[in-house]
């Protein structure tokens, strides 16, 4: 009769299944935008995950996030962090008067088929001092609007910004 | 270890089924889909909206929303994970007879191949052009080579209709 060993401590299946679907869920392993500066951007987000099995239920998660990316004179990139998008106005704060290249992500992964899918939408903003950017992100139906106004905190005007590809950058 | 083969041997006979006539240029995927080609189709509409207007918006559109990067990673037996990166060309050619609109699409990963030998920004999978019908009426027609893409197709409907602005998710 062979003997069985014990190779160290052993968890049932679907305690590692749970295991894997939590840190799916809760790590999404990016570094969190940091920033002295006052909030000056505010992002409101609406999402409706595209299919059921990518919800919580069926061990699957939905998520949007913000990629932030300060943009310098001669146009060079330099990545600065991540904020996760949620069900409350999330504000940060980014340089006014120089541009910040903004990466919208949305990121849908199942434990069921173990896959993963994500789509992004860019867009090169430059704050003006005294001025707060307001972003509208909504995701229903596999469409998905983003929306950038500019409001005058002080004359209550708010006007849309047009969305600016990275290679409107031009160095200086 | 023999599902990733398989999986390689699939995905070999996938894109080499696939390629045999992959559209190089706009004009050679307008070719395809009148030989109705595998894969191809075409949806032609009219708006009763001026030919300029409806050009103006489909441009801005085109060039805002599909202008993407959508990421996936599968599933190929075992512990072993693929990635693949699908990167969206769109292109804009405007005349007052007609507005050209272009989409490219290039797929990288690991062990992906291209075949066929796609041009720098990928093979022409939708080609959108507008034309003035009358003074308020254009003609929209939107030709594919390509399975899937409901929702661009849906979006650009949408665009030059006025119903909905939002931007289809190409992950999904």
């Amino acid at each position: 009769m062979r003997r069985r060993t014990r190779r160290g401590p052993t968890l049932p299946k679907p305690v590692w299944l749970l295991l894997f679907g939590g840190i799916l869920a809760g790590c999404s392993g990016l570094p969190a935008y940091e920033s002295d500066l006052p909030a000056n951007l505010n992002v409101r987000t609406r999402l409706s995950s595209p299919s059921v099995l990518l919800t919580a239920p069926l061990a699957g998660s939905f998520d949007a996030y913000l990629h932030l990316t300060a943009v310098d004179r001669r146009c060079q990139k330099n990545y600065r962090g991540s904020v996760k998008l949620g069900g409350t106005v999330v504000s940060v704060g980014i340089p006014a008067d120089q541009p910040s290249y903004l990466v919208f992500e949305f990121s849908g992964r199942s434990l069921l088929t173990r896959g993963s899918a994500s789509s992004t939408y860019a867009t090169l903003l430059t704050p003006r001092s005294g001025h707060q950017y307001d972003v509208d992100v909504a995701y229903a139906d596999e469409m998905y609007s983003i929306t950038v106004y500019e409001r005058n905190p002080r004359s209550g005007l708010r006007r849309e910004v047009e969305r600016r590809p990275f290679s409107a950058c031009k160095p200086n | 270890m023999v599902l990733t083969r398989l999986f390689f041997v699939l995905s070999t006979a996938v894109l080499l089924f696939g390629c045999a006539s992959q559209s190089k240029t706009a004009d050679q995927l307008r070719d395809n889909v009148k030989r109705n080609v595998t894969f191809s189709s075409r949806e032609v509409f009219e708006v009763k909206k001026p030919y300029r207007q409806v050009s103006d918006t489909l441009r801005k559109k085109w060039l805002e929303c599909l202008d993407s990067t959508a990421t996936g990673s599968i599933h190929r037996g075992g512990n072993t994970f693929g990635t693949l990166t699908n990167i969206y060309k769109p292109k804009v050619a405007v005349t007052d007879r007609r507005t050209e609109l272009t989409l490219q699409h290039k797929q990288t990963g690991a062990g992906v191949t291209q075949l066929g030998g796609p041009p720098p920004e990928g093979f022409f999978i939708i080609v959108t052009d507008v034309y003035p019908a009358d003074k308020n009426t254009s003609r929209v027609d939107v030709q594919k080579h390509m399975p899937g893409y409901a929702g661009v197709m849906k979006a650009i409907r949408n665009w030059a209709e006025g119903t909905s602005m939002a931007c289809p998710d190409l992950a999904q």
